[in-house]
Protein backbone atom coordinates (compact mmCIF):
# COMPACT_ATOMS: atom_id res chain seq x y z
CA UNK A 1 0.00 0.00 0.00
CA UNK A 2 2.51 2.58 0.77
CA UNK A 3 4.72 2.08 -2.21
CA UNK A 4 1.91 3.17 -4.66
CA UNK A 5 2.63 6.82 -3.37
CA UNK A 6 5.91 7.03 -4.56
CA UNK A 7 5.58 4.93 -7.64
CA UNK A 8 2.94 7.42 -8.75
CA UNK A 9 4.76 10.17 -7.70
CA UNK A 10 7.71 8.96 -10.14
CA UNK A 11 5.47 8.73 -13.14
CA UNK A 12 4.11 12.08 -12.47
CA UNK A 13 7.51 13.12 -12.83
CA UNK A 14 8.47 11.33 -15.90
CA UNK A 15 5.52 12.72 -17.75
CA UNK A 16 6.82 15.92 -16.44
CA UNK A 17 9.82 15.73 -17.74
CA UNK A 18 8.83 14.75 -21.11
CA UNK A 19 6.83 17.49 -21.42
CA UNK A 20 9.45 19.84 -20.48
CA UNK A 21 12.01 18.07 -23.14
CA UNK A 22 9.40 18.98 -25.30
CA UNK A 23 9.04 22.42 -24.84
CA UNK A 24 12.60 24.40 -23.57
CA UNK A 25 14.09 26.05 -26.27
CA UNK A 26 17.92 25.00 -25.19
CA UNK A 27 18.89 21.43 -26.60
CA UNK A 28 21.44 21.36 -23.66
CA UNK A 29 18.60 21.41 -20.87
CA UNK A 30 16.37 19.68 -23.14
CA UNK A 31 19.08 16.23 -23.11
CA UNK A 32 19.65 16.75 -19.56
CA UNK A 33 15.42 16.33 -19.12
CA UNK A 34 15.68 13.48 -21.04
CA UNK A 35 18.58 11.96 -18.82
CA UNK A 36 16.16 12.71 -15.63
CA UNK A 37 12.94 10.68 -17.89
CA UNK A 38 15.57 7.85 -18.15
CA UNK A 39 16.20 7.60 -14.42
CA UNK A 40 12.30 7.69 -13.47
CA UNK A 41 11.90 5.42 -16.46
CA UNK A 42 15.08 3.22 -14.05
CA UNK A 43 13.24 3.88 -10.90
CA UNK A 44 10.07 2.92 -12.40
CA UNK A 45 11.43 -0.45 -13.46
CA UNK A 46 12.67 -1.54 -10.53
CA UNK A 47 9.40 -0.88 -8.26
CA UNK A 48 8.18 -3.16 -10.85
CA UNK A 49 10.89 -5.99 -9.67
CA UNK A 50 12.44 -5.50 -13.55
CA UNK A 51 15.80 -5.11 -11.96
CA UNK A 52 17.78 -6.20 -14.92
CA UNK A 53 15.67 -3.67 -17.31
CA UNK A 54 16.25 -1.24 -14.75
CA UNK A 55 20.10 -1.44 -14.09
CA UNK A 56 20.27 -1.59 -18.01
CA UNK A 57 17.90 1.74 -18.67
CA UNK A 58 19.74 3.41 -16.03
CA UNK A 59 23.42 3.08 -17.55
CA UNK A 60 21.79 3.00 -21.13
CA UNK A 61 19.61 5.75 -20.77
CA UNK A 62 20.82 8.02 -18.23
CA UNK A 63 24.28 7.58 -19.11
CA UNK A 64 25.36 6.87 -22.21
CA UNK A 65 22.94 8.55 -24.71
CA UNK A 66 23.29 11.70 -22.48
CA UNK A 67 27.17 11.89 -23.65
CA UNK A 68 26.13 11.11 -27.29
CA UNK A 69 23.90 13.69 -27.27
CA UNK A 70 25.94 16.29 -25.35
CA UNK A 71 28.76 15.24 -27.72
CA UNK A 72 26.45 15.97 -31.06
CA UNK A 73 25.30 19.24 -29.68
CA UNK A 74 28.99 19.93 -28.56
CA UNK A 75 30.04 19.12 -32.09
CA UNK A 76 27.47 20.71 -34.06
CA UNK A 77 27.15 23.93 -31.88
CA UNK A 78 23.20 23.80 -31.93
CA UNK A 79 22.59 25.00 -28.86
CA UNK A 80 18.96 26.64 -29.11
CA UNK A 81 16.68 25.51 -31.73
CA UNK A 82 16.04 28.27 -34.42
CA UNK A 83 13.88 28.89 -37.34
CA UNK A 84 12.76 26.72 -39.83
CA UNK A 85 9.35 26.24 -37.77
CA UNK A 86 11.37 23.94 -35.41
CA UNK A 87 10.68 26.47 -32.60
CA UNK A 88 6.58 26.04 -32.85
CA UNK A 89 6.28 23.58 -30.72
CA UNK A 90 2.53 22.59 -30.45
CA UNK A 91 2.12 22.36 -26.84
CA UNK A 92 3.64 25.80 -26.72
CA UNK A 93 -0.05 27.65 -27.01
CA UNK A 94 -0.96 25.13 -24.14
CA UNK A 95 1.55 26.07 -21.89
CA UNK A 96 1.38 29.83 -22.43
CA UNK A 97 -2.15 29.67 -22.17
CA UNK A 98 -2.21 27.98 -18.96
CA UNK A 99 0.65 30.19 -17.83
CA UNK A 100 -1.96 33.11 -18.50
CA UNK A 101 -4.63 31.41 -16.53
CA UNK A 102 -2.57 31.14 -13.25
CA UNK A 103 -0.99 34.75 -13.81
CA UNK A 104 -4.45 36.24 -13.99
CA UNK A 105 -5.48 33.67 -11.16
CA UNK A 106 -2.66 35.23 -8.89
CA UNK A 107 -3.38 38.58 -9.42
CA UNK A 108 -7.18 38.12 -8.97
CA UNK A 109 -5.76 36.42 -5.63
CA UNK A 110 -3.75 39.35 -4.98
CA UNK A 111 -6.20 42.02 -5.38
CA UNK B 1 -2.93 29.97 -32.13
CA UNK B 2 -5.78 28.47 -29.81
CA UNK B 3 -6.88 26.50 -32.59
CA UNK B 4 -3.34 25.05 -32.87
CA UNK B 5 -3.21 23.76 -29.11
CA UNK B 6 -7.13 22.39 -29.97
CA UNK B 7 -5.61 20.90 -32.79
CA UNK B 8 -2.33 19.69 -30.93
CA UNK B 9 -4.51 18.06 -27.90
CA UNK B 10 -7.41 16.53 -29.68
CA UNK B 11 -4.10 14.78 -31.89
CA UNK B 12 -2.34 13.76 -28.16
CA UNK B 13 -6.16 12.39 -27.33
CA UNK B 14 -6.45 10.25 -30.45
CA UNK B 15 -2.79 8.87 -30.34
CA UNK B 16 -3.24 7.96 -26.69
CA UNK B 17 -6.73 5.97 -27.55
CA UNK B 18 -5.22 4.03 -30.01
CA UNK B 19 -2.41 3.30 -27.92
CA UNK B 20 -4.86 2.10 -25.13
CA UNK B 21 -7.11 -0.07 -27.78
CA UNK B 22 -4.00 -1.53 -29.27
CA UNK B 23 -2.70 -2.30 -26.06
CA UNK B 24 -5.60 -3.65 -24.19
CA UNK B 25 -6.12 -5.92 -27.52
CA UNK B 26 -2.63 -7.30 -27.02
CA UNK B 27 -3.54 -8.00 -23.15
CA UNK B 28 -5.44 -10.74 -24.26
CA UNK B 29 -3.31 -12.88 -25.94
CA UNK B 30 -0.69 -12.15 -23.11
CA UNK B 31 -2.66 -14.55 -20.60
CA UNK B 32 -2.44 -17.18 -23.43
CA UNK B 33 1.60 -16.67 -22.63
CA UNK B 34 1.13 -17.62 -19.37
CA UNK B 35 2.28 -21.04 -19.39
CA UNK B 36 5.40 -20.79 -21.13
CA UNK B 37 6.50 -18.17 -18.00
CA UNK B 38 5.43 -20.58 -15.73
CA UNK B 39 7.51 -23.32 -17.34
CA UNK B 40 10.61 -20.50 -17.15
CA UNK B 41 9.99 -19.87 -13.35
CA UNK B 42 9.56 -23.67 -11.96
CA UNK B 43 11.82 -25.55 -14.63
CA UNK B 44 14.32 -22.54 -15.08
CA UNK B 45 16.95 -23.33 -12.46
CA UNK B 46 16.71 -27.08 -13.39
CA UNK B 47 17.14 -27.12 -17.47
CA UNK B 48 19.74 -24.08 -17.46
CA UNK B 49 21.42 -23.84 -14.08
CA UNK B 50 21.05 -20.31 -13.74
CA UNK B 51 19.48 -18.92 -10.33
CA UNK B 52 18.83 -15.45 -12.33
CA UNK B 53 15.71 -16.31 -14.42
CA UNK B 54 16.13 -13.36 -16.81
CA UNK B 55 19.52 -14.50 -17.26
CA UNK B 56 18.71 -18.23 -17.91
CA UNK B 57 15.72 -16.88 -20.59
CA UNK B 58 18.24 -13.93 -22.33
CA UNK B 59 21.36 -16.57 -22.74
CA UNK B 60 19.35 -19.59 -22.99
CA UNK B 61 15.94 -20.27 -24.00
CA UNK B 62 16.26 -16.91 -25.85
CA UNK B 63 20.07 -17.06 -26.83
CA UNK B 64 19.40 -16.44 -30.57
CA UNK B 65 17.57 -13.20 -29.79
CA UNK B 66 20.89 -11.81 -27.72
CA UNK B 67 23.18 -12.69 -30.56
CA UNK B 68 20.82 -10.38 -32.83
CA UNK B 69 21.08 -7.43 -30.43
CA UNK B 70 25.12 -7.88 -30.06
CA UNK B 71 24.79 -8.15 -34.08
CA UNK B 72 22.98 -4.85 -34.08
CA UNK B 73 25.47 -2.93 -32.08
CA UNK B 74 28.50 -4.45 -34.52
CA UNK B 75 26.49 -2.83 -37.23
CA UNK B 76 25.87 0.32 -36.00
CA UNK B 77 29.95 0.43 -35.22
CA UNK B 78 30.87 -0.42 -38.39
CA UNK B 79 28.69 2.11 -39.78
CA UNK B 80 30.45 4.95 -37.64
CA UNK B 81 33.26 3.86 -38.45
CA UNK B 82 32.79 3.66 -41.61
CA UNK B 83 31.26 7.49 -41.40
CA UNK B 84 34.42 8.63 -39.74
CA UNK B 85 37.21 6.76 -41.31
CA UNK B 86 40.32 8.58 -41.75
CA UNK B 87 39.68 11.24 -39.20
CA UNK B 88 42.44 11.85 -36.25
CA UNK B 89 41.65 13.32 -32.78
CA UNK B 90 41.71 16.63 -31.89
CA UNK B 91 44.09 17.21 -28.52
CA UNK B 92 42.43 17.94 -25.46
CA UNK B 93 44.17 18.51 -22.16
CA UNK B 94 41.34 17.03 -19.86
CA UNK B 95 41.19 18.61 -16.55
CA UNK B 96 42.79 19.71 -13.81
CA UNK B 97 44.83 17.73 -12.04
CA UNK B 98 42.48 17.17 -8.86
CA UNK B 99 39.73 16.09 -10.75
CA UNK B 100 42.95 13.58 -12.41
CA UNK B 101 44.39 12.07 -9.53
CA UNK B 102 40.76 11.59 -7.64
CA UNK B 103 39.32 9.59 -10.58
CA UNK B 104 42.56 7.78 -10.94
CA UNK B 105 42.20 6.90 -7.16
CA UNK B 106 38.13 5.81 -7.88
CA UNK B 107 38.60 4.03 -11.25
CA UNK B 108 39.47 0.48 -10.03
CA UNK B 109 36.15 0.41 -8.12
CA UNK B 110 34.04 1.46 -10.88
CA UNK B 111 35.76 -1.41 -12.93
CA UNK B 112 35.40 -3.68 -10.25
CA UNK B 113 32.44 -3.00 -9.70
CA UNK B 114 31.38 -3.77 -13.76
CA UNK B 115 33.56 -6.77 -13.29
CA UNK B 116 31.58 -7.79 -10.64
CA UNK B 117 28.26 -7.55 -12.39
CA UNK B 118 29.46 -9.46 -15.60
CA UNK B 119 30.54 -12.13 -13.71
CA UNK B 120 27.41 -12.46 -11.64
CA UNK B 121 25.33 -12.64 -14.23
CA UNK B 122 23.51 -15.50 -13.62
CA UNK B 123 23.44 -15.41 -10.30
CA UNK B 124 22.30 -11.82 -9.28
CA UNK B 125 20.31 -8.94 -11.41
CA UNK B 126 22.61 -7.66 -13.98
CA UNK B 127 24.79 -9.53 -16.75
CA UNK B 128 27.21 -8.44 -19.68
CA UNK B 129 25.21 -6.00 -21.50
CA UNK B 130 24.89 -3.83 -18.36
CA UNK B 131 28.32 -4.36 -17.38
CA UNK B 132 29.59 -4.04 -20.64
CA UNK B 133 27.83 0.07 -20.76
CA UNK B 134 29.57 0.35 -17.28
CA UNK B 135 32.89 -0.31 -18.84
CA UNK B 136 31.87 1.41 -21.96
CA UNK B 137 30.82 4.59 -19.51
CA UNK B 138 34.20 4.23 -18.09
CA UNK B 139 36.11 5.19 -20.80
CA UNK B 140 33.89 8.46 -21.31
CA UNK B 141 34.69 9.30 -18.15
CA UNK B 142 38.49 8.98 -18.76
CA UNK B 143 38.10 10.79 -22.60
CA UNK B 144 36.54 13.57 -20.07
CA UNK B 145 38.61 14.09 -17.77
CA UNK B 146 41.99 12.70 -19.01
CA UNK B 147 41.37 14.03 -22.50
CA UNK B 148 40.93 12.40 -25.91
CA UNK B 149 44.56 11.02 -26.44
CA UNK B 150 44.65 9.12 -23.76
CA UNK B 151 42.11 7.35 -23.81
CA UNK B 152 42.07 6.84 -27.44
CA UNK B 153 45.59 6.03 -27.90
CA UNK B 154 46.97 4.82 -24.40
CA UNK B 155 44.31 2.81 -22.60
CA UNK B 156 42.76 -0.07 -24.14
CA UNK B 157 40.62 1.63 -26.12
CA UNK B 158 43.22 0.94 -29.29
CA UNK B 159 41.83 -2.49 -29.70
CA UNK B 160 38.14 -1.96 -29.61
CA UNK B 161 37.30 -3.20 -33.06
CA UNK B 162 40.04 -6.33 -32.21
CA UNK B 163 38.15 -7.04 -29.22
CA UNK B 164 34.50 -6.39 -30.82
CA UNK B 165 35.65 -8.94 -34.02
CA UNK B 166 36.93 -11.67 -31.22
CA UNK B 167 34.27 -11.20 -29.24
CA UNK B 168 31.32 -11.82 -31.65
CA UNK B 169 33.44 -14.85 -32.99
CA UNK B 170 33.56 -16.62 -30.06
CA UNK B 171 29.40 -15.67 -29.58
CA UNK B 172 29.04 -17.46 -32.74
CA UNK B 173 31.58 -20.19 -32.49
CA UNK B 174 30.19 -21.48 -28.77
CA UNK B 175 26.90 -21.14 -30.87
CA UNK B 176 28.13 -23.74 -33.32
CA UNK B 177 29.92 -26.23 -30.63
CA UNK B 178 26.23 -26.51 -29.40
CA UNK B 179 24.95 -27.32 -32.70
CA UNK B 180 27.40 -29.55 -33.56
CA UNK B 181 27.16 -31.69 -29.62
CA UNK B 182 23.58 -31.56 -29.57
CA UNK B 183 22.08 -30.01 -32.50
CA UNK B 184 20.58 -27.38 -31.50
CA UNK B 185 22.48 -23.90 -32.06
CA UNK B 186 23.63 -22.46 -28.57
CA UNK B 187 22.52 -25.43 -26.61
CA UNK B 188 23.77 -25.29 -23.13
CA UNK B 189 23.19 -28.20 -20.91
CA UNK B 190 22.01 -30.79 -23.77
CA UNK B 191 25.25 -29.92 -25.30
CA UNK B 192 27.52 -31.34 -22.22
CA UNK B 193 28.57 -27.97 -21.11
CA UNK B 194 29.19 -28.70 -17.29
CA UNK B 195 26.07 -27.30 -15.02
CA UNK B 196 27.89 -27.26 -11.83
CA UNK B 197 25.69 -26.42 -8.48
CA UNK B 198 22.81 -23.51 -8.87
CA UNK B 199 24.14 -20.68 -7.08
CA UNK B 200 28.20 -21.03 -7.42
CA UNK B 201 29.78 -19.12 -10.01
CA UNK B 202 31.39 -22.07 -12.12
CA UNK B 203 27.67 -23.08 -12.98
CA UNK B 204 24.94 -22.96 -15.43
CA UNK B 205 27.13 -24.26 -18.48
CA UNK B 206 28.60 -21.28 -21.14
CA UNK B 207 26.33 -18.30 -18.95
CA UNK B 208 29.76 -17.05 -17.67
CA UNK B 209 31.49 -17.78 -20.88
CA UNK B 210 28.79 -15.89 -22.85
CA UNK B 211 28.36 -13.42 -20.14
CA UNK B 212 31.97 -12.06 -20.31
CA UNK B 213 31.96 -12.14 -24.25
CA UNK B 214 28.55 -9.72 -24.50
CA UNK B 215 30.56 -7.29 -21.54
CA UNK B 216 33.75 -7.09 -23.77
CA UNK B 217 31.42 -6.99 -26.94
CA UNK B 218 29.33 -4.17 -25.96
CA UNK B 219 32.40 -2.49 -24.07
CA UNK B 220 34.00 -2.14 -26.95
CA UNK B 221 31.78 -1.17 -29.23
CA UNK B 222 30.47 1.38 -27.45
CA UNK B 223 33.44 2.75 -26.44
CA UNK B 224 34.39 3.28 -29.78
CA UNK B 225 31.43 4.61 -30.97
CA UNK B 226 31.73 7.30 -28.26
CA UNK B 227 35.68 7.85 -29.58
CA UNK B 228 34.87 7.95 -33.52
CA UNK B 229 32.38 10.52 -32.59
CA UNK B 230 35.35 12.47 -30.63
CA UNK B 231 37.23 12.52 -33.85
CA UNK B 232 38.12 16.45 -35.71
CA UNK B 233 36.01 16.39 -38.25
CA UNK B 234 36.77 19.57 -39.38
CA UNK B 235 38.18 18.16 -42.76
CA UNK B 236 34.42 17.12 -43.77
CA UNK B 237 32.88 20.30 -43.18
CA UNK B 238 32.00 21.58 -46.31
CA UNK B 239 32.20 25.35 -46.68
CA UNK B 240 31.94 27.69 -48.79
CA UNK B 241 35.54 28.71 -48.90
CA UNK B 242 37.30 25.87 -49.44
CA UNK B 243 34.61 24.40 -51.82
CA UNK B 244 36.07 27.05 -54.51
CA UNK B 245 39.35 25.54 -54.86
Amino acid sequence: MGIEIPFYAVLFIIVLCALAATTVEDTLVAVLFLSLFSAGTAVTFAFLRAVDVSMAEAVIGTGFTTAILVTAIARTGCHTITGDGLSENPLKPIIRRLKSLYRRYESGGNS
Amino acid sequence: MTRRGILAMLTALAVSFTFWRLFSSLLIPLQSLQPVSDHFLSHGVEETGAINIVCSVLLDYRGFDTLGETMVILASVTTVSMLFRGLSHSDSMGLSLMVKRSIGYMAPLFWIFAICIIMNGHLSPGGGFQGGVILAAMTILFTVVFGVEFSAVKRVSRYNQIIEYICAFGFILTGLWGLMISGAFLGNLIANFPAGRPGTLYSAGFMLLLNILIGLKVMAGLSSIFLYLQKDAGHVCIDTETEDD
